[in-house]
């Protein structure tokens, strides 16, 4: 009886010691080169920021629709990360983490200047173009390309800012859904719309 | 089909990946920041570690205190964990009887010795320890039935053990009190007294000798009278009234009926007689 309780405490103490071996086994992961650059490694950072910067980028641009304020609220989240590095804690993906850093930074930076994010077009202010007529088969797939994006930043805030995760990050529903702070029916319902949304363009 | 399935049909074919709205988005928005803003963002993340450089944290598996302080925890664990093991299957209250029991041996055989000397004397006191001794025997024959209402399986029967253990052990205490508590009256006098009258000359000890003294006085009184008689025998009448004056001023409580006794009361009247 007491060699198993000996052998019980042993393997416990093995798989406390592997499970720590294999935190490093994953020494790529976000996670691990966020820690690394937590303790100061700044080579860490810089394959970190090489791996995000467009997607973190394109998120800023299409919710906001200005570049010189995109950029400027890119640099604000990336100084964010930074100054927060000391207290990064492994807890959730660090996509999530970073992308609620930028959800939340974006909503801030609205609030204080009382702008309402307001969509460029509405719906019906879309043109669509008579797809009977003959136009070359480039100007077609610029006009194409041109309705999505165009279908695109008339997108609600919200819906659009679903889809944006969705396509910038590749996330699960449910970690969108974290990261903005929302259930998931929410975020599903809105994914849904403005898939439905963007479909129309497809089609046409 | 309803337009809501519809919607949810198009959204699972997005979720599952690689649609045509995907495609289209990924085809278009290639946008980056700029060279610039990379180089401002990197020298600032590179700026902030240099400027306050932390303490680098050591990882347990790698700092090198690590393995001793394994070492020592797994050794204090095995410890901890025997110590509890022996405690609770009783080994250590088994142990600690033996030593008890192996250290009453000693007194308990030099206990031996007076009371076989004097059984009698000793016999009343006994019973008496006896008797108080099964009295608190009842009182112990509760504890077990409380056990066993409250103990669970295993743990109920590894319970009734040590209890028993400590029982028997309390029983042993309280004999050996006992049997002390008869060695203090034993060592009584009028105890003492009872062991000399009753004892062999050759087991008795020290004390039994001790306790023999007023019986070889009484002997040597006797052996003295016997001399002054011989002398009163042998006709010499002078010695003998010189030697019963001495023994009269060395023994003034001895009975004048008593030296008749011995002297005899012919001899004994010759004397006074003059």
């Amino acid at each position: 009886m007491l060699f198993n309780r000996m052998y019980l405490c042993l393997f416990y103490l093995l798989s406390v010691r592997d499970k720590l071996h294999l935190m490093d086994t994953s020494i790529d992961s976000d996670e691990a080169l966020m820690l690394r650059y937590a303790e100061g490694d700044a080579s860490a950072f810089e394959v970190l920021y090489l791996r995000h910067k467009g997607p973190v980028y394109r998120y800023m641009l299409k919710l906001c629709h200005n570049e010189a304020i995109a950029e400027e609220l890119f640099q604000e989240v990336w100084m964010k990360l930074i100054n927060a590095r000391e207290n990064y804690v492994v807890s959730a993906k660090f996509t999530t983490y970073l992308y609620r850093l930028a959800h939340n930074h974006f909503i801030d930076h609205y609030r204080k200047q009382n702008i309402r994010i307001v969509p460029e077009q509405s719906d019906e202010a879309i043109e669509v173009t008579d797809t009977d007529c003959d136009p070359e088969q480039q100007v077609q797939m610029e006009q194409t390309i041109d309705r999505f994006n165009q279908i695109l930043n008339s997108l609600p805030q919200e819906q659009r800012e679903v889809f944006l995760l969705k396509e910038e990050t590749e996330m699960n529903l449910q970690e969108i859904a974290e990261t903005i702070g929302i259930n998931y029916e929410a975020a599903k319902s809105r994914l849904r719309y403005a898939i439905n949304k963007l479909k129309t363009v497809m089609e046409l | 089909m309803s337009n809501h399935e519809q919607d949810d049909k198009a959204l699972d074919e997005y979720l599952e990946g690689n649609s045509e709205i995907s495609k289209r988005y990924r085809a278009e928005n290639t946008e980056g920041p700029s060279s610039s803003l990379d180089e401002k963002i990197l020298s600032a993340a590179k700026e902030a570690v240099t400027e306050s450089k932390p303490k680098p944290r050591i990882r347990f598996h790698k700092a090198p205190w690590a393995k001793p302080v394994s070492i020592a925890a797994i050794i204090t664990l095995s410890v901890s964990l025997i110590i509890t093991m022996q405690q609770e299957t009783g080994q250590s209250v088994m142990s600690d009887s033996k030593e008890i029991n192996g250290s009453l041996t000693t007194p308990a055989k030099k206990l031996v010795k007076p009371q076989s000397i004097s059984a009698d004397a000793v016999a009343p006191v006994m019973q008496d320890a006896e008797i108080k001794l099964n009295n608190d025997e009842t009182s112990y024959d509760i504890a077990p039935d409380e056990a066993a209402l409250g103990a669970v399986g295993g743990y109920r029967e590894k319970m009734q053990r040590s209890k028993a253990e400590l029982e028997a052990r309390q029983r042993s205490e309280r004999k050996l009190m006992f049997k002390e508590k008869a060695r203090n009256e034993m060592e009584k006098p009028e105890v003492l007294e009872e062991q000399a009258l009753f004892a062999a000359p050759a087991e008795a000890d020290m004390s039994s000798m001790a306790a023999m003294e007023p019986v070889s006085t009484s002997s040597e009184q006797e052996q003295l009278l016997l001399e002054i008689k011989s002398l009163l025998e042998q006709g010499q009448l002078e010695q003998a009234k010189e030697k019963l004056k001495l023994f009269r001023e060395s023994y003034s409580d001895y009975s004048e009926e008593a030296m008749k006794e011995v002297i005899g009361e012919e001899l004994f009247g010759m004397i006074n007689s003059d």
